[in-house]
This record gives C-alpha cells, structure tokens and sequence, in this order.
C-alpha cells in the first residue's frame, strides 16, 4: 500500500535511538516526569483550595452535592441582587435577568441613543460623561426600586 | 474581574453568537484570550434565557473545529519550509514529539484538545508530521464537543455565581494538560526504552 503523501509510518526497525536521538537518555525522561509530577501535584493543591473557597460560600460541596441548591435557580434576580450588576452588561441584559419590560430602562433614564439595548452600562455611561460607578448604583436603585414588593 | 475579559463579554452580549464564534476561532489558533471564563459566563446567560445553551456549543465546537483546521492546513502545507527556514530539524526532542503525535494522532489530538493551551501546539504538529485530514478532523470534533460542553454546563449549573468557578475551571484545565504532557512522554520514554534495547540485542 502507498502511504499517503507526507505521512510516513514509523517502524520498530528505524534507525538506531542513539544515533537519531543524540540528546535523549533515559535520564532526561525521568527527569522530565519528576518536574511534570511536582506541577501536578501542585495543581492538585491549588484545586483542593480553590474547591474549600466555594465550599466556603455555601456554592459546593461533593458530601451533601449541593450544586443541585442553584442548579435548579434559574429564574429572574430579585431586588436583593441587584448587587449583581456590572458595567459591561446590556441595557438588554439587565432588563431580562431582573424580568424588567424592555423599555423600563430606556424611561427610568430617558435614555435617547438608538443603540439602546444593544449598549453597556459603561458605554453610556462614559458616553454621556457620567461616573461609572454613579451610575452603576442608580440603576441597582432604579431596579431594586421597581422590584420592590410595594412597586 | 479583569477589563480584557469584561469587554469580551460586552461584545458577546451585544454581537452574540457572531461574536462566541470569532472569539472561540481566535482562541483556538493561540491567541491569548480568556476563553474558557467566557464559556463559563456563557452557559451562565443560557441558563437566564438569554443564549440558547445547545446553538452556543454548535458554534464554539465549530469556532475551535475551525481554528485547529487553520492551523493544522497552514503547518501541513507550509509546514516544512518554516521548519527548515528555522532549522528546528536539529532539535530531536522536536523530532520525537512530531513522531509521537503521528504514531499516535487520533488519541493524541482528542486528549490535547482538553488541555487547552496543549491545542494549539499539537495542531502545528500533526499538520508538521502530516497526519491525515480524516485522521485529524474526527479526533479534533469529537474533543471539541465535549471540551465546551463541559464549561458550559458548569456555567449554566453555576448561573450567576459562574465567576467564582473560573479559577478552578483554569486549574482543572491545566491539570488535563500536564497530564496529557506526561502521558506522552511516558509513551516517548517506553518507544525509547523499547528500541534501545532491540539495537542492544541486535548487537
């Protein structure tokens, strides 16, 4: 059979190891599994933190597998995490995560860019030259204002 | 959280899918970008509504199908002239590993493809070593399938608290990728011990 073009099959009769690998030795192998041991089991060490860090929020935990606890969460945020909001997210986004109709921003704000939903936070914010964080805390209040159980 | 990964996922919230499949296709030829968090986020707006979790992993399988096809036809076709233009021809540990992925090339591309910046490398090496395209593409989709569904769905489970999850994800990440790393030198190492002892008993 012809093998095909630029793929040659290696055989057990290559040429002699030690004259095509001069700078192989069965030292530098070990070696090389010694360094990749230690990396791994300092990999290891930084997972077991890592997990005892969501253990430690109440987000994990294999004995009592509660991942199923917000797994099955997946509804609108409440006024109580409003907190969640970040300046890379939509105008689009925020209303939809909160449950909020589409133009509930666009009124609380009087926002005028066409671009809307489709804008950051932040974008509109330095748009219109306001303090990012400002900002950010009135659409929190805005949100939390109109997911209030009184609204 | 870093700026670089937030306006990332400004982009991918405002672009959408246009924007997962340019991301993933970049990442998936080396460029250094945060990919894995942006699964992670990912499955986390599928699990609000607001992507739909199976068109997101058609699109990042096929942005990380496309990258590692880029980069595997440009080092196949090219491949040989840069090498000898950067005369890494003399380095045998290049060597060896270009005739450890081609020994091996189904196993080696599906297992690397969970490691994720051993991708990118074994990419250039099975184009280098001219494994076959229908060698190559099997291995490649079947890893990139299962590699985002797996942020994906730690996204989705994790919904609004998928942040907290991106350091481990990272750590198990590269846990796969040393792993891989070892596994084949391990193999390197019993080829090596294997041929040094039949040039000895042909001696």
């Amino acid at each position: 059979m012809i093998p095909e073009e630029g793929f040659v099959r290696p055989t057990e009769s290559t040429p002699s190891i030690g004259k095509e690998d001069p700078g192989f030795s069965p030292r530098s192998f070990k070696i090389a599994i010694a360094i990749l041991v230690a990396v791994l089991v300092l990999l290891f060490a930084l997972l077991i933190h890592g997990y005892a860090a969501l253990r430690k929020e109440h987000l994990i935990s294999v004995r009592e597998l509660s991942l199923s606890m917000f797994v099955a969460r997946h509804g609108p945020l409440t006024a109580s995490e409003t907190g969640m909001l970040r300046p890379w997210m939509t105008f689009d986004y925020v209303n939809r995560i909160f449950g909020l109709p589409p133009d509930f921003l666009k009124t609380a704000f009087s926002i005028e860019d066409p671009s809307y939903p489709k804008l950051t936070l932040s974008g509109y914010a330095a748009e219109r030259g306001f303090d990012e964080k400002e900002f950010l805390a009135a659409v929190q209040a805005a949100v939390a204002h109109k997911l209030s159980p009184s609204e | 959280m870093d700026s670089f990964l937030s306006s990332l996922l400004s982009y991918l919230l405002i672009y959408r899918y246009a924007a997962l499949g340019v991301f993933v296709y970049l990442g998936a030829i080396g460029a250094p970008l945060p990919v894995n968090a942006m699964l992670l986020a990912l499955g986390a707006f599928a699990g609000q509504g607001y992507f739909n979790i199976w068109v997101s992993l058609g699109v990042a399988a096929a942005g990380n199908v496309a990258g590692d096809l880029t980069a595997y036809g440009i080092t196949r076709r090219y491949g040989n002239t840069i090498v000898s233009f950067l005369r890494l021809r003399r380095l045998p540990f290049f060597d060896a590993l270009e005739r450890e992925v081609r020994s091996d090339a189904a196993f080696t591309i599906f297992l690397t493809r969970f490691g994720s910046m051993m991708s990118p490398v074994t990419n250039v090496l099975a184009g280098m070593a001219g494994v076959p395209f229908l060698v190559f593409l099997p291995s490649d989709a079947a890893g990139n399938v299962l590699e985002p569904f797996g942020f994906l769905w730690i996204g989705y489970a994790a919904g609004i608290y998928w942040k907290n999850f991106s350091d481990v994800a990272d750590i198990i990440g590269a846990i796969v990728a040393v792993a891989s790393v070892m596994f084949i030198i391990v193999r390197m190492q019993r080829r090596f011990l294997r041929r040094v002892r039949a040039d000895k008993a042909r001696i």
